[in-house]
């Protein structure tokens, strides 16, 4: 009990009070708004979750490459869109990840975890562009590429907690549903309708 | 395990996390904290010890104090260099060293003891020699320098021993998971450091 009490000290000390002493509003700032910018994107949510919820439905080792896979290629298209570097359709990619993405967990398609890595990191090149473009106009672009690594990662947790839903019979169901929830979403985007 | 997971938390969430972000100097508080707290304020020293942490923890057969050495004995060194007025420019060397430390802790892999001390080695002398105490002179260079060491090493350290102590899957994959961040934005702040500031 006392080790932990003295590493959980240790911890607090460590991070100390003294952070509360200074608020840089550019630091913070751009650090929120990169864990928001996913969010207030529909269409990253959906597309987000849906690779959590995938990478469940199929199991290991799907379940972590998945998410691994993902925000690292997502920085790449997130460094080409900081160079400069134009993509064709970000858009279209970003609304067909939905569709594709939702479909795979819709139909219960469980392909080979190469392909579906392959997948998966094909579309984080258009998430990550549409992330990185806006990265040089961020108040703190340091905090605010960290912000949306972050705030991605979580997204993918909760659609592999909503994933894990699949042990119980009307659960499978349950996820399903949901996945051809966000490929309709992603139908909607693409066609204009949202 | 729980309990200690549950302070963490606990202790981690009663801190406002994006005043982390402060600035490298924090006014109002001595070089001393300022240099605790330097390891992690600056992106690519956090992003690094953050690495090298879930790579040392992931390997679980090792004795932590036994490997703490091999990091902050590069680090003193290097830490001694800039002391007494030594400049290198190796931020971009440090973001690629917490890529390929993310990697690593992203494939998780049992690695060889040389390995893992290439890593320690490398992280404490990239972090020592990133850390010159711009505009500091006299007693507080040397505080601000003695508190990187001690900061580095105390972060490191916990976090690993911390690290090995998640023998959960699910907690593992959270670790794999957190590798891959790692390596998304250091590739991102790297991008930023290549391209001129425009204005």
């Amino acid at each position: 009990m006392s080790k932990h009490i003295f590493l959980a000290t240790a911890i607090w000390l460590l991070l100390g009070t003294s952070l509360w002493a200074h608020e840089d509003a550019g630091m913070a700032g751009g650090f929120i708004s990169g864990l928001t910018h996913p969010l207030f994107g529909f269409d990253h949510v959906v597309a987000m979750i849906a690779v959590g919820l995938w990478g469940a439905f199929l199991g290991s080792p799907a379940l972590w490459i998945l998410p691994v896979v993902f925000p690292v290629v997502m920085a790449f298209g997130g460094a080409l869109g900081v160079l400069g570097v134009q993509i064709p359709l970000v858009e279209t990619g970003i609304a067909a990840s939905a569709v594709v993405l939702g479909l795979m967990v819709a139909l219960a398609l469980r392909p080979k975890i190469a392909i579906a890595a392959v997948i998966v990191g094909a579309f984080a090149i258009f998430h990550g562009h549409a992330h990185g473009t806006e990265l040089p106009e961020a108040a703190s672009p340091l905090a605010y590429s960290i912000g949306f690594v972050i705030s991605t990662g979580l997204l993918h947790l909760a659609g592999i907690g909503f994933g894990h839903f699949t042990r119980w019979p009307q659960g499978i169901l349950a996820v399903r549903a949901g996945g051809g929830a966000i490929a309709l979403v992603g139908v909607g985007f693409l066609t204009g309708l949202l | 395990m729980k309990r200690l997971a549950g302070q963490c938390v606990a202790a981690w969430l009663l801190l406002p996390v994006s005043n982390l972000w402060a600035h490298t100097a924090i006014e109002g508080i001595d070089a001393l904290y300022n240099g605790i707290l330097h390891p992690l304020i600056v992106p690519a020293h956090l992003l690094g010890l953050l690495a090298l942490g879930l790579l040392t923890g992931q390997q679980r057969e090792l004795r932590i104090q036994r490997v703490l050495p091999i990091f902050l004995v590069p680090l003193f060194v290097a830490l001694l260099y800039v002391a007494l007025g030594g400049v290198l420019i190796v931020e971009q060397l440090l973001l690629l060293w917490a890529i390929l430390c993310g990697s690593l802790v992203a494939l998780k892999l049992s690695l060889p003891r040389w390995i893992l001390s290439v890593c320690l080695v490398g992280e404490g002398l990239l972090i020592g020699l990133d850390s010159v105490p711009m505009g500091l002179e006299g007693k507080d260079r040397f505080a601000l320098l003695f508190g990187i060491f001690l900061g580095a090493g105390l972060f490191l350290m916990y976090l690993a021993m911390i690290v090995q102590r998640l023998v959960h899957p699910w907690q593992q994959i959270g670790v794999r998971v957190l590798g891959s961040w790692i390596i998304a934005s250091s590739l991102l702040v790297l991008t930023l450091s290549l391209v001129p500031s425009s204005g």
